[in-house]
């Protein structure tokens, strides 16, 4: 069988070329010129294939057909075109045929295996030898519809993540014209994608001409750096802006993409939870106990202004420092021992009672209470309380316990004070009951010790009321009158002109008649109670001096010894009720409520009462009474002519 | 006769109740002699060896009536002498430090006057 010429490529021509006897020059022309188009065609990367139009069988085929289809040559000529060309093609291809046009499609070859190859194609008509053939080139793109392919997919992501946002997203160009955004953009102004393109944001947001002031993707594409800003809007929100510049291959920039984040909610959660900080912050730093906070080692990591009054501390001084550190050495290794205690079994506690020590080195009692706080994994996180300064508290309830130990023992001493004159008044009775054996001499001389001690009884029994009705706020019973300072004198002469002390004392009373008013009784009291304590607390024949003078606007009294005086401390104390200041020495008498009812007496008068004592060298006791208002002596008293009391 | 005389010696800073026990305790046989506080007390008890000392315990001065007690009963000179204890101290500690001072007895103010002569008879034998 004769192989058809086209059938072996350029190699089988130049084979039977040589074959050939003799060719004329002419001829061997020609057939060079068909070698050389014979290698064109074999070379070409498309498949070229040529069938006669009126049987639609090929008659030819090059390389790249024989190939891509996978027919060997032979198989391909006189094969139908129909084995190949799918059906939609072989409409075009008859169209073709009948109309002469030439036109390229998109198909799709049939390869022997049954696979297919999808091509661009090419059919026209061509005729030579008055017959007329079809001319099929056709081109692989397997490889372009693969490309065009994921372009799509990709395209079609992108555009999904772009439409699924909330956030705004406006893709601008330089001139600040839309070129691109997405649904959220145009759903927000209720417009489509189209009717926003080529238009400025300000117009159509805004309702402006120009961009707004400090617009950040303006900023962003003068800048081309990234940009944020906050914005309110008209309607009341408020959008988180951020713009960043696109930039092309070459790193020019483009454009910006703007992105837009409604954070009204946010902002507004935000500020209710500032406010609600805020709240919280005053409230801890108003009250007056200290607000603390300690993490998982005890160091504090949160500590409320408010320690500046308790301890004298700045916050930040303390911050980072542990609880035992404010503790006076001596509490700190008892205190630390305790806080792990509790940590470790995670426990609440309140009113622990402790001492800190003030940045000034003075001590403050405290009283803390905490409770632990977790993590949501329950980690304990550490601890949170408050601590208050007890100080004040503590000194009243010692002061209590004093007061009260005070009162237990004043009522022990007054019934042992009460019990003393008693022996005398039942011991003489008892005798005076059996009066046989005793002279008329004994019997009133027992009788003057009964009635002796029975005032001595009615005395200690009026200081009692006396303290008693000042306890309960009612105050002396006050009677004054105008009277000379010479006659609160005279009033003592049972004292130290009859009295067995009578040698002892002095009397240098000057300005003695300057007038007062005051009740007399009263102050025979004070001049009683000074002068007894002169002669209990000094040894005997000491000197006991009582002086006057007019001093300012008062009448100034003194009383001195030359006693066993006092300490400091028992001297700010004297005044005390119940206090003794020689409670060690019971045998010197009474009740302790003597000085703190003179005292009383004095300053019911409006004047004043003080101390001056040391040990071993003696006591003075000054007082001071007001002088009496000129205007009472005009109306009330005949003044100088008649000093003494009306 | 001499030797017959009881001496009792009463140690008070109370001077009315050192004239009651005076007046109480007199009569044939006895001598009553009076001290003021404790050193004058002792001092007396060491110059006059008593038969009885009726002793304060609240007295003025360095020494108080059981320091007293404490003294005469450490001294052999004067440990012979009996102790009335007199006191307006009621409590059962006060009672029970005098006994371990050296008293023989023990009274408080205010007291029986028949019940004081019996205790002070007792005790002199």
């Amino acid at each position: 069988m004769k192989r058809h010429l086209f059938q072996s490529g350029s190699e089988l021509i130049r084979e039977e070329l040589a074959g050939l006897p003799t060719v004329s020059p002419e001829f061997q022309v020609y057939l060079e010129q068909l070698q050389r188009f014979r290698t064109l065609l074999d070379h070409a990367n498309d498949i070229i294939l040529l069938a006669r139009l009126d049987s639609l069988r090929i008659v030819d085929a090059n390389a790249s057909a024989c190939r891509q289809l996978r027919y060997p040559c032979e198989m391909l000529i006189g094969m139908p075109v129909e084995n190949i060309v799918d059906f939609e093609s072989l409409d075009w291809l008859e169209a073709a045929g009948e109309e002469g046009e030439c036109r390229t499609i998109l198909s799709r070859l049939l390869l022997r295996e049954g696979a297919e190859l999808p091509v661009e194609v090419l059919f026209s008509m061509e005729e030579f030898a008055d017959t007329s053939y079809v001319v099929i080139v056709a081109r692989d793109i397997t490889e372009r519809l693969r490309a065009e392919e994921v372009l799509k997919r990709s395209e079609w992501e992108k555009a999904l993540i772009l439409e699924s946002t909330q956030e705004l997203i406006v893709f601008h160009d330089t001139e600040m014209r839309i070129v691109w955004a997405n649904r959220a953009a145009a759903e927000s102004v209720h417009l489509s994608h189209e009717q926003l393109q080529s238009r400025s944001c300000w117009e159509i947001w805004r309702q402006r001409s120009s961009p707004c002031n400090n617009c950040p993707v303006v900023k962003s594409i003068c800048t081309g750096l990234p940009q944020s800003s906050e914005v309110v809007s008209p309607d009341g929100k408020v959008w988180l802006i951020r713009s960043y510049p696109a930039r092309n291959a070459e790193g020019e920039v483009e454009g910006a993409v703007e992105l837009c984040l409604d954070i009204t909610e946010r902002k507004r959660a935000e500020e209710a939870l500032e406010q609600s900080r805020k709240q919280f912050r005053d409230m801890v730093e108003t009250i007056s106990d200290w607000v603390w906070e300690v993490d998982s080692n005890g160091a504090y990591t949160y500590v409320s202004p408010r320690i500046r009054d308790l301890l004298g501390y700045e916050p930040a001084e303390v911050v980072g420092k542990t609880p035992f550190d404010l503790m006076p050495e001596s509490e700190r290794g008892g205190g630390a021992a305790l806080f792990w205690e509790l940590l470790k079994n995670r426990e609440a506690f309140s009113s622990l009672e402790n001492t800190n020590r003030h940045k000034d080195g003075h001590l403050v009692v405290i009283e803390t209470s905490g409770v632990p706080f977790f993590d949501e994994k329950n980690n304990l996180l550490g601890y949170r309380g408050v601590d208050r300064d007890v100080t004040v508290r503590k000194l009243a309830e010692q002061a209590l316990r004093e007061s009260d130990r005070m009162k237990t023992e004043f009522i022990s001493t007054a019934a042992h004070e009460l019990r003393t004159p008693l022996t005398s008044i039942l011991g003489f009775s008892q005798i005076l009951l059996n009066p046989e054996n005793l002279s008329a001499v004994e019997q009133k001389e027992f009788l003057t010790y009964i009635h002796q001690q029975a005032k001595t009884l009615s005395d200690m029994v009026a200081d009692l009321l006396d303290i008693a009705r000042i306890e309960s706020g009612q105050g002396l019973a006050m009677r004054k009158e105008l009277c000379a300072a010479r006659e609160l004198v005279t009033q003592l002469a049972p004292f130290i002109q009859i009295g067995p002390e009578r040698s002892r004392f002095s009397l240098a009373i000057a300005d003695e008649g300057a007038m007062l008013l005051v009740d007399k009784g009263k102050i025979a009291e004070v001049f009683e109670n000074l002068l007894s304590n002169a002669i209990k607390y000094s040894p005997p024949a000491t000197p006991i001096r009582i002086s006057g003078e007019v001093t300012g606007g008062s009448y100034l009294f003194s009383v001195a010894d030359r006693g066993i005086g006092m300490t400091p401390e028992q001297v700010v104390r004297v005044f005390d009720k119940f206090y003794r200041a020689d409670a060690s020495n019971t045998a010197t008498g009474g009740l302790g409520l003597g000085m703190s009812i003179v005292r009383n007496i004095i300053e019911a008068h409006g004047g004043k009462i003080w101390v001056e004592s040391e040990p071993g060298r003696g006591t003075t006791v000054q007082f001071f009474l007001p002088l009496a208002d000129p205007d009472l002596l005009e109306n009330g008293s005949n003044g100088e002519e008649n000093p003494d009391c009306r | 006769m001499e030797a017959m005389v009881k001496k009792i010696l009463i140690v008070d800073d109370q001077p009315e109740v050192s004239r009651l026990l005076e007046v109480i305790l007199r009569g044939e046989g006895r001598q009553l002699l009076i001290a003021k506080n404790g050193e004058e007390g002792c001092a007396m008890a060491r110059s006059v060896f008593p038969d009885l000392i009726l002793l304060d315990l609240m007295l003025p001065g360095s020494i108080d009536g059981y320091e007293v007690a404490r003294r005469l009963k450490m001294d052999p000179a004067t440990a012979g002498a009996h102790i009335l204890v007199m006191t307006a101290k009621v409590h059962e500690q006060n009672r029970r430090e005098a006994f371990a001072a050296g008293a023989d007895d023990y009274i408080t103010k205010p007291f029986d006057v028949f019940d004081l002569q019996a205790r002070v008879s007792r005790l002199l034998g």
